[in-house]
C-alpha cells in the first residue's frame, strides 16, 4: 500500500497553486494571523509560440512573418489556456471560535481571468489570416471551442488542525461568492466554410452554440454564483506533508440579459441581392456591412440567462524532506470543465540558508501536451523564496522558465509572485 | 489592535501592486478577406418596365408604349357655381311670434350660370352642400331647407336643424356641411321644361317648445348655401361650343430617359396617333405640332405627317345606359408609319412637345340638348408606339445616380482592396462601365475604374443570336487614397456604354437574354485597428 501511495505521489507534483495558508516553504507555526497576496499568469498552448502570444497579449501588431511562424506550427487541433489570477487572503486564529480552540478563520478576495481555447488549424488560419487563403477550398472549423471568463471571488472559510505531537492533520473548507464580470462561450460541434474559387459565393455550415454574458454598460450584476473549497493536509513527524485540495468547484449564473443560443445552420452567401441594378433606391452598401451579415445569419437577439461551471481544480501533492536543506515535492493537478490535462510536477527545493530557498522543477501536462517545436513535453521551472526578518516573505517563480528563455520555439510561459506576512 | 492596522496597511500595499496591471488583449493583425458583396441579374425588364415589353412568337421582344399627349375631362365643359342661395331676411315691423309659428317660407328657382352650357340633369359624383345660418332672434328656430328636385333613392334632399337662440348681445352663427354624393338633380324647373334651374324651399319657425318672442325689424336671418368640392358624375344637356387650346405643352417621354449619349438605329417601328372621345359631345381637333426633344443632346425632331394641321372630326361617344360601362368611346387611329417617325424615335427623346386645339360641338346644339358627359370619360390624344427590339446601338450610354454612404468600420480598418465585378453576359452587347464618385456638393472627386472596363458579348450564331454567355472581369483597385474618397462619397454616377456585338447588322433582343452580375471584394483589413 505504501508503495502504491509512493508511486502515486511520484507521478504527481505541486505547482505554484499551493494550498492556501499552508506554506511548504519556510512553514511557520503558532502564528496569530497571516496576510498573503498571490498573483500568477500562465499562458500555455500546444501550438502557439510565446512570441506570437506576447505580441497578441500586449497589443502589438502581429506581422505576416510572425503569423507564418504560427501557421507552420499548427496541428489539427490546437489547445490554448490562459489564466491570470490575483488574490488577497488572510487568516487568523482566535483563541476560541464559537467556543472551540484550534480553529482558524480565513477570507480571500480574488479577480480571475480564464481562457480556454481549442481551435482547429483552419479556424486559427481563418481568424488570423482571413478566408482568401481558402479560395476554392473548405476550412474545417469543427470541434472548435472558446471560453473566456472573468470574475471576482470572495471566499470565507474555516480550518482546523488536530493530531498528536508533530504528526497532525489540517482540514479546511470554504465557500465563495462569485461575481461574474464577463463571459463568452462558443462551441462549434460541426462547422466548415467554403470559399468559391472566385469568391462569388461562400458556403458556411455549422452546428454551434454561443453564450455571451450581459454586455450592457451599467452597474448591473452580470452574473452571480458560488463555489466550494476543500483542503486537507497530513503532516508526519518528519515534516513530510501530504496535501489534497479541491477548489473552485462551482458555477456562475449569468443574468437574464445574457444571450444564449444554439444553431444548426447552412448558409449560402452570394452577397446582398440587388433586384434591379439600374434602379437602386436603398443604400445597398449598408446591406453588405459585415455586422449586418453577422447579425442576419449568426446572432439571435433573444436574451436568456444561463449557467456555466467554473474551471474546478483538484490537486494532490506530497512533500518529502530529505534533510534540513533539501526536500522534494511531487504533485498532480487536474482542472475540470476545460481542456486542461493532468499536470504533473516534481519540485526539488534547496535551502541554502535559513532565509533563502531555491527550487527547480520539471513538469508535464496541463495545456502543454502534444506541443509543436519540441520533441518532448517536459517543462522546466524555477522558484525563489526569501524570508525577511520582519516575518515577511516573497516568493517568485515560474513553471516554464524554458518558455521565458526560448520565446520563439516554446509555447509555454508563466510567472507567479506571492507576498506574505505573518503576525504573531 | 496594532497587528490589525499592520494587516490593513499590508493589504493596501498589495492592492496598489495589482492596480499596475497592464490591460491585455486587443492586438492588431492583418487579414485578407475575399467575399461576395452583391449579386444581381440584368434583363431587359430592368431597362424597360414589364408593361412595355411584349414577347413575339420567336421570343424576340418588342416595346409597346403609349404616351398620352393631351387629355381633358368633364370639368373642362361644365363649371358649376359655388353659391346656391344667399339671402338676408328681415320682418319690416315688430311682431310677437308664438311657439311653432312659421316666420319664413320661400321657394327659390335659382338660374345657375353654367358658362353657356344648357344642363337639364346632373348626378353628383362627390361633393357637399354647406349651410351657414345667422340668427339674431332670441329663441330657438327650426330651420328647413329642401331641394325637391335633388333626389337619392327617390328621397328629396332635405335638412332640418334647430338653431339655438341668440343672446342679447351676440347672434348665433350655425354651420353645417352635408354630403350630396350620388344625388340626382333635375334642373328643368317646376314645370319640367326649363334648364339650369335649381329649385329650393327654405322654411323657418319658432321652436314649438319655446316661448313667444318679439321679432323687431333689426332681427333676421342670414342664409348662405354653397356647393363644396363638387364633382360631376353625369350631366345631360348642351355644353356649348368651346375651343380648347392646349398651348405649347411638354410631356415626359420616359422610354429613353436614362440614355444620355450614343445613337441607336431601329430596324422597324410603328406609331399611331390615337384619339379617344368618351364625351357625348362632337368635337374637332387640329394638331399643330409634335416634336421629340433630347435634352441631353439638345436635338429636336418635328413630326412630318399629313395629319399635322389637318382638321380631324371626332364623333361623340354613345350612351349605353349600362351603369358598368355607360359610354362607348369613339376611337380614331391615325397611322404615322408614312412619316419621319423613325427619326423622331431615334432621336432618343426624353420629352415630347406638342400643340393642338379641340373644339367641342363645332356645329352647335345638333343633339337638341342630348349631349352627355360621364366621369371619368373624357377626351384623350395619345401616341401608340411599337418598336421591335432589333437594333444597332453605338455607344448607347445609360447613366444613373445612386445614393451612397460608406462609413469607416469600427473594430477593423480597410487598408486596400480590389473590387471585382464578375459579369456573365448573355446579351449581344459589349458594355463598358465607369463609376464616378460625388461629394456632398455633388462634385466629382474620383473615378473608380482605371483598368479594363469592358463586359464582353458572347459569340453570335448565323442569325445574330447570342450563344451562351461570356464571363468578364472588371477589377477596381481600391487604394488607401481611393478609400478616403469613398468614405467622403455621397453619390455615385453609374455610366454604362453599350455597343451591339456586330456593328452594321441589326441585332434582335430575346426574352432569355440576361447578364449575371456578382461584385466581390478582396480586402486587406487590419483587425482591431482604431
Amino acid at each position: 500500500m505504501k508503495q502504491i501511495l509512493f508511486i502515486l505521489i511520484l507521478v504527481t507534483a505541486t505547482c505554484k497553486l499551493n494550498a492556501q495558508f499552508d506554506n511548504n516553504v519556510f512553514p511557520q507555526s503558532n502564528y496569530k494571523s497571516c496576510v498573503e497576496a498571490n498573483s500568477n499568469i500562465d499562458f500555455v498552448s500546444s501550438s502557439i509560440s510565446n512570441q506570437f502570444m506576447n505580441t497578441f497579449l500586449w497589443k502589438d501588431h502581429i506581422d505576416s512573418t510572425t503569423k507564418q511562424w504560427m501557421y507552420n506550427a499548427l496541428k489539427k487541433n490546437n489547445v490554448t489556456g490562459f489564466d491570470f489570477d490575483n488574490t488577497i487572503s488572510c487568516i487568523t486564529f482566535p483563541d476560541t471560535f464559537v467556543g472551540v480552540s484550534d480553529i482558524g478563520v480565513f477570507a480571500s478576495f480574488g479577480k480571475h481571468y480564464h481562457a480556454d481555447i481549442n481551435m482547429t488549424d483552419d479556424a486559427l488560419r481563418l481568424f488570423f489570416g482571413g478566408n482568401k487563403q481558402f479560395k476554392g477550398a473548405t476550412a474545417d472549423i469543427a470541434q472548435s471551442s472558446l471560453n473566456l471568463v472573468s470574475y471576482q471571488q470572495l471566499m470565507f472559510g474555516i480550518l482546523t488542525k488536530f493530531g498528536q505531537g508533530s504528526t497532525h492533520h489540517k482540514f479546511g473548507v470554504g465557500i465563495s461568492i462569485n461575481q461574474g464580470i464577463k463571459n463568452i462561450f462558443m462551441n462549434i460541434e460541426r462547422g466548415s466554410l467554403y470559399t468559391a474559387p472566385e469568391a462569388e459565393y461562400i458556403d458556411f455550415s455549422a452546428e454551434y452554440e454561443y453564450y455571451q454574458s450581459d454586455t450592457s454598460n451599467n452597474w448591473n450584476i452580470k452574473g452571480m454564483g458560488t463555489s466550494l473549497y476543500f483542503y486537507y493536509t497530513f503532516q508526519t513527524k518528519e515534516n513530510d506533508r501530504f496535501n489534497f485540495q479541491i477548489s473552485n468547484l462551482g458555477f456562475i449564473h449569468w443574468n437574464k440579459n445574457s444571450r444564449k443560443f444554439a444553431n444548426d445552420t447552412t448558409i449560402h452567401f452570394e452577397g446582398a441581392t440587388i433586384t434591379d441594378p439600374l434602379n437602386i433606391e436603398e443604400n445597398i452598401f449598408e446591406n453588405a456591412n459585415v455586422d449586418s451579415i453577422k447579425n442576419s445569419f449568426l446572432y439571435y437577439n433573444e436574451k436568456e440567462s444561463y449557467y456555466m461551471m467554473l474551471p474546478a481544480l483538484v490537486r494532490i501533492s506530497y512533500l518529502h524532506n530529505f534533510s534540513d536543506k533539501f526536500s522534494m515535492e511531487l504533485s498532480a493537478t487536474k482542472k475540470f470543465y476545460c481542456h486542461y490535462q493532468p499536470f504533473l510536477l516534481s519540485k526539488a527545493q534547496y535551502y541554502y540558508n535559513k532565509n533563502n530557498m531555491l527550487s527547480l522543477n520539471l513538469s508535464y501536462g496541463g495545456y502543454a501536451l502534444n506541443r509543436s517545436y519540441v520533441t518532448h513535453n517536459i517543462n522546466t521551472g524555477i522558484e525563489y523564496v526569501h524570508q525577511f526578518k520582519n516575518n515577511c516573505s516573497v516568493q517568485l517563480g515560474s513553471n516554464y522558465i524554458n518558455g521565458l528563455i526560448y520565446a520563439n520555439s516554446q509555447t509555454v510561459q508563466g510567472v507567479y509572485v506571492s507576498l506574505k506576512k505573518y503576525f504573531f | 489592535m496594532k497587528n490589525y492596522i499592520k494587516i490593513i496597511l499590508f493589504i493596501f500595499c498589495i492592492i496598489s501592486l495589482f492596480s499596475c496591471r497592464k490591460n491585455i488583449g486587443k492586438a492588431s493583425w492583418d487579414i485578407d478577406a475575399d467575399t461576395p458583396l452583391f449579386n444581381s441579374s440584368l434583363t431587359v425588364n430592368n431597362i424597360l418596365a414589364d408593361s412595355l415589353i411584349q414577347v413575339n412568337a420567336d421570343s424576340s421582344l418588342k416595346i409597346v408604349y403609349n404616351n398620352t399627349l393631351y387629355s381633358f375631362s368633364t370639368d373642362s365643359l361644365v363649371d358649376f357655381p359655388d353659391t346656391i342661395k344667399q339671402t338676408i331676411f328681415h320682418i319690416p315691423f315688430t311682431v310677437t311670434a308664438q311657439p311653432g309659428q312659421q316666420i319664413l317660407n320661400t321657394t327659390d328657382n335659382k338660374n345657375l350660370d353654367l358658362n353657356g352650357a344648357v344642363v337639364t340633369k346632373l348626378i353628383v359624383k362627390s361633393g357637399f352642400i354647406s349651410f351657414k345660418f345667422k340668427n339674431t332672434i332670441k329663441e330657438k328656430i327650426l330651420y328647413k331647407y329642401r331641394i325637391p328636385c335633388a333626389t337619392k333613392n327617390g328621397i328629396p334632399f332635405e335638412i332640418n336643424e334647430m338653431v339655438p337662440a341668440a343672446s342679447l348681445s351676440e347672434p348665433v352663427i350655425f354651420s353645417k356641411q352635408t354630403d350630396i354624393s350620388g344625388y340626382s338633380i333635375d334642373l328643368t324647373g317646376v314645370n319640367g321644361t326649363s334648364y339650369n334651374v335649381l329649385t329650393s324651399i327654405t322654411q323657418a319657425s319658432v321652436d314649438v317648445n319655446g316661448h313667444p318672442v318679439e321679432i323687431t325689424p333689426n332681427d333676421g336671418f342670414e342664409i348662405l348655401v354653397n356647393f363644396d368640392e363638387l364633382t360631376i358624375g353625369y350631366a345631360k344637356g348642351f355644353f356649348g361650343t368651346h375651343l380648347i387650346k392646349s398651348g405649347q405643352q411638354t410631356s415626359n417621354f420616359d422610354l429613353f430617359n436614362k440614355i444620355t449619349e450614343g445613337t441607336i438605329s431601329l430596324e422597324d417601328i410603328h406609331m399611331a396617333l390615337s384619339i379617344t372621345n368618351g364625351l357625348g359631345v362632337d368635337a374637332s381637333a387640329i394638331i399643330h405640332e409634335i416634336k421629340s426633344i433630347n435634352s441631353h443632346t439638345g436635338n429636336t425632331v418635328s413630326l412630318n405627317s399629313p395629319i399635322i394641321e389637318s382638321v380631324i372630326n371626332i364623333n361623340r361617344a354613345q350612351e349605353t345606359y349600362n351603369p358598368a360601362s355607360p359610354a362607348n368611346s369613339s376611337v380614331y387611329e391615325f397611322n404615322l408609319d408614312n412619316s419621319n417617325i423613325k427619326q423622331l424615335v431615334e432621336n432618343l427623346p426624353d420629352k415630347l412637345e406638342y400643340s393642338l386645339d379641340v373644339t367641342t360641338d363645332p356645329l352647335g346644339n345638333v343633339s337638341c340638348g342630348n349631349d352627355f358627359i360621364y366621369n371619368p370619360y373624357g377626351f384623350k390624344a395619345a401616341l401608340d408606339l411599337e418598336i421591335p427590339l432589333s437594333l444597332i446601338a453605338t455607344n448607347l450610354t445609360l447613366t444613373d445616380t445612386i445614393d451612397f454612404s460608406l462609413n469607416e468600420p469600427e473594430g477593423y480598418s480597410v487598408n486596400s482592396g480590389i473590387l471585382t465585378l464578375i459579369a456573365n453576359n448573355g446579351f449581344p452587347f459589349d458594355a463598358t462601365t465607369q463609376l464616378f464618385l460625388l461629394d456632398e456638393k455633388n462634385m466629382i472627386t474620383d473615378s473608380l475604374i482605371t483598368l479594363n472596363n469592358t463586359i464582353y458579348s458572347p459569340p453570335l450564331d448565323a442569325q445574330n443570336k447570342a450563344i451562351g454567355k461570356k464571363k468578364s472581369y472588371i477589377k477596381v483597385p481600391v487604394s488607401g487614397n481611393k478609400l478616403e474618397h469613398l468614405y467622403n462619397t455621397h453619390k455615385i454616377i453609374i455610366v454604362v456604354r453599350f455597343n451591339t456585338a456586330q456593328q452594321g447588322s441589326y441585332i434582335k433582343i430575346y426574352s432569355d437574354y440576361v447578364i449575371d452580375l456578382i461584385l466581390t471584394g478582396d480586402f486587406n483589413l487590419t483587425v482591431n485597428e482604431n
